[in-house]
């Protein structure tokens, strides 16, 4: 859940409800149709960018809600309009357009959740341009001057994007979602790119924003081409130069995108680097990584196929000596922590055969020199963790693929030759079955049984001696683990 | 902050656990729907997932994890395939059982309790050296289990060319047995006067 944002002193931020809807027979909720928040005027099924902290990105909602509750919390309730990088196991074949949005859809995470009114940045002009009865269609010169378009829904349950619309999508009407009337006249002003600037942007260019905005805002109906000359505008231009304008082609846009993403990457990665530097002699929690709650949302693909091509691209590393219990997830975050890198990591699963002091993990990284710098600061430091453990890395490998077709314990009979066998037989053979103490198999498999205990006493004795070995260095270590 | 919903759902992800059955000694071709039909006898099956080996062998066997309906159901099976040698796609090699684990499951939750906490060591740190070995101790443990995996499956391939030997002599002696009934018993039956039976199983009166 998103925290509600701190509001400084220096700030005044200005807030005004618009018209109020209903109040809610359960819960008491008062619902509004808009409201007028930092001299932006928010109608309900409006698209706003929203920030939670410690993400990389903004993210994207429509408004489907407003309202506020018995305890003067001011809540929005919105649907989520995916980003590309959000989904890109699912995509498959589909190359989205940079500034494609997916709208979320199905039952289950990540559809669509209540927030704090305060975490909007601004507004988003975002354009239905799906071929639907139910869908206005937008003119072209609405298409240019959006932000974002989407045309696609993406299932949450089924993972994979459809372009067909549910009648009801997180519970809303899906002709509200559409465009329409209202969205069209979408103040072109409140470019929310420029509200965005403010988070990356440490200059005092925020206050001169909106100042600048409050000027601009009689002028909502202004049309496109007179727009473009007006003299607020330009003024803002001047004060910013790195503003893209809300003319300007979609390369410009892109790049300044990009470099927004770059600058606050940057900004984060410092930060946690001084962090770890200084505490240096403690063991510091591992915090989450940024993004947290959007991994969570979708089961991961196959792993088969990545673990392969990582292993090819040689961005694939094997972590070992790591708690058992760790999870998928913590090992991200672990990587995040100590190597900034944004990694995909899987846990390998714990097996009775396996020694149940180690934990070992892939760790997939993006580039290869991320792994191979990952690996050398690996394995010149050393990364201990709370509980002692010492993680060791090597280079990842894969088994090779290829179909195994016989298995040692499996026999074949030629049964045809025996043609006293009776259909029961024949089939017997085929299914899953307990056998039976008359058969030859039942001796057979009390074989396999002997085996399979003698070697669960062998491997108890391997881990026996293992442990033994890892209590003596264990013991020689100085710091203080709660191992 | 969520953290009462990542209590429930980790406390949700625990009673899966619970009703979860392991079962490994599984052959390369056995297949989801094969482990579906086997279990369906028993039990509802929830979900059947098979766990990828990445780092093994390709001859190494198999393991999944089968969801039940009710973790008293998942104790019955491990019981009954603890008793009775069970098969699946093949015999005589029976499967085995375990009740499963929190960290055989590879999307497990994290567990709410719990905070990770870590410091690098740099050389010339105190610890630098303990840790150092024990590093190189990790990598030797792994070379140790990839070393006795190999000799458990030589034990496997043995046992299983002895008893490949052990049901062809019983197959051979089966065949013999065959013949004679189809000719030379029939021709005993005769000479003795003897009746004989259709599904030339020799028998006196």
């Amino acid at each position: 859940m998103p925290q509600p944002p701190e509001t400084n002193g220096e700030e005044k931020i200005n807030f005004k409800w618009g018209n109020k809807r209903e109040v809610g027979f359960n819960n008491k909720h008062i619902q509004y149709e808009s409201f007028t928040f930092r001299d932006v005027e928010y109608f309900l099924y409006d698209c706003v960018y929203f920030y939670h902290n410690g993400d990389f990105e903004t993210s994207i909602g429509k408004l489907v809600e407003i309202y506020e509750t018995p305890r003067d919390e001011k809540m929005v309730k919105v649907i989520w309009l995916l980003r590309p990088p959000d989904i890109r196991y699912f995509l498959g074949d589909y190359r989205p357009r940079w500034n494609e949005l997916f709208l979320a859809c199905g039952e289950g995470d990540g559809v669509s959740n209540v927030n704090f009114l305060g975490s909007i940045l601004g507004k988003c002009n975002v354009v239905c341009t799906a071929k639907d009865k139910r869908n206005l269609e937008p003119s072209e010169a609405e298409v240019e001057m959006a932000d974002f378009f989407f045309k696609h829904c993406f299932n949450v349950e089924l993972v994979s994007i459809t372009d067909k619309f549910a009648d009801l999508i997180g519970g809303v009407k899906v002709e509200e979602i559409f465009n329409r009337k209202k969205v069209k006249i979408s103040n072109p002003i409140s470019r929310p790119s420029i509200v965005i600037k403010k988070r990356t942007d440490p200059s005092g260019m925020l206050r001169h924003q909106f100042d600048d905005k409050a000027e601009v805002k009689p002028d909502i109906a202004i049309q496109k081409n007179t727009l473009l000359n007006c003299s607020p505008y330009k003024k803002r231009k001047t004060l910013d130069n790195m503003q893209p304008s809300s003319q300007s082609k979609e390369s410009t846009k892109k790049e300044d995108f990009d470099k927004r993403r770059k600058v606050f990457h940057e900004g984060t990665s410092e930060l946690r680097l001084s962090k770890v530097v200084r505490n240096c002699r403690e063991f510091m929690e591992v915090t989450g990584r940024p993004g947290n709650e959007k991994r969570r949302w979708f089961l991961r693909p196959n792993w088969e196929e990545k673990l392969r091509n990582a292993q090819e691209s040689g961005c694939l590393i094997l972590l070992n000596n790591l708690d058992p219990s760790c999870t998928s997830y913590e090992v991200e975050d672990l990587i995040w922590h100590t190597l900034n890198e944004i990694v995909d990591a899987k846990m390998i699963e714990w097996s009775p055969t396996s020694n149940p002091h180690y934990g070992r993990a892939f760790v997939v990284f993006k580039k290869k020199d991320a792994a191979e710098s990952a690996l050398s600061r690996l394995n010149k430091r050393c990364l201990i963790l709370g509980d002692g453990r010492v993680v060791s890395a090597v280079k990842g490998w894969v088994r090779g693929t290829g179909e195994q077709t016989n298995f040692p314990g499996h026999l074949v009979m030629n049964k045809s030759e025996l043609h006293k066998q009776t259909e029961d037989m024949r089939n017997a053979v085929s299914t899953s079955h307990c056998a039976q103490p008359n058969t030859i198999e039942f001796g057979m498999a009390f074989g396999w049984r002997k085996l399979q205990h003698l070697s669960d006493k062998w491997w108890d004795a391997l881990y026996q001696a293992q442990k033994e070995e890892i209590n003596d260095v264990m013991s020689g270590l100085t710091i203080k683990c709660n191992f | 902050m969520g953290s009462t919903s990542e209590k429930e759902n980790y406390a949700a992800f625990e009673k899966k656990v619970e009703r979860t059955v392991y079962l490994d000694n599984l052959a390369p071709y056995v297949t989801e729907s094969v482990l579906r039909t086997a279990f369906d006898q028993f039990a509802t099956v929830k979900d059947v997932r098979l766990i990828p080996n990445y780092l093994e062998p390709r001859n190494v066997p198999q393991c999944a994890l089968v969801e039940l309906d009710s973790p008293k159901k998942a104790k019955e099976i491990i019981s009954m395939i603890v008793q009775y040698p069970f098969m699946i796609s093949g015999m005589p090699r029976p499967v085995r059982a375990f009740p499963a684990k929190a960290e055989m499951f590879d999307d497990r939750p994290k567990n709410p309790h719990r905070k990770v906490t870590c410091r690098w060591l740099e050389p010339g740190d105190p610890d630098f050296e303990a840790a150092e070995e024990m590093k190189q101790l990790t990598c030797k443990h792994a070379d140790e289990a990839v070393y006795l995996l190999q000799l458990q499956l030589q034990e496997e391939e043995k046992l299983a060319m002895h008893q490949e030997d052990t049901l062809k002599g019983h197959y051979k002696k089966y065949k013999m047995i065959d013949g004679i009934m189809d000719g030379a018993a029939q021709r005993l039956a005769r000479h003795y006067g003897l009746r004989e039976n259709n599904d030339s199983k020799p028998y006196f009166d």
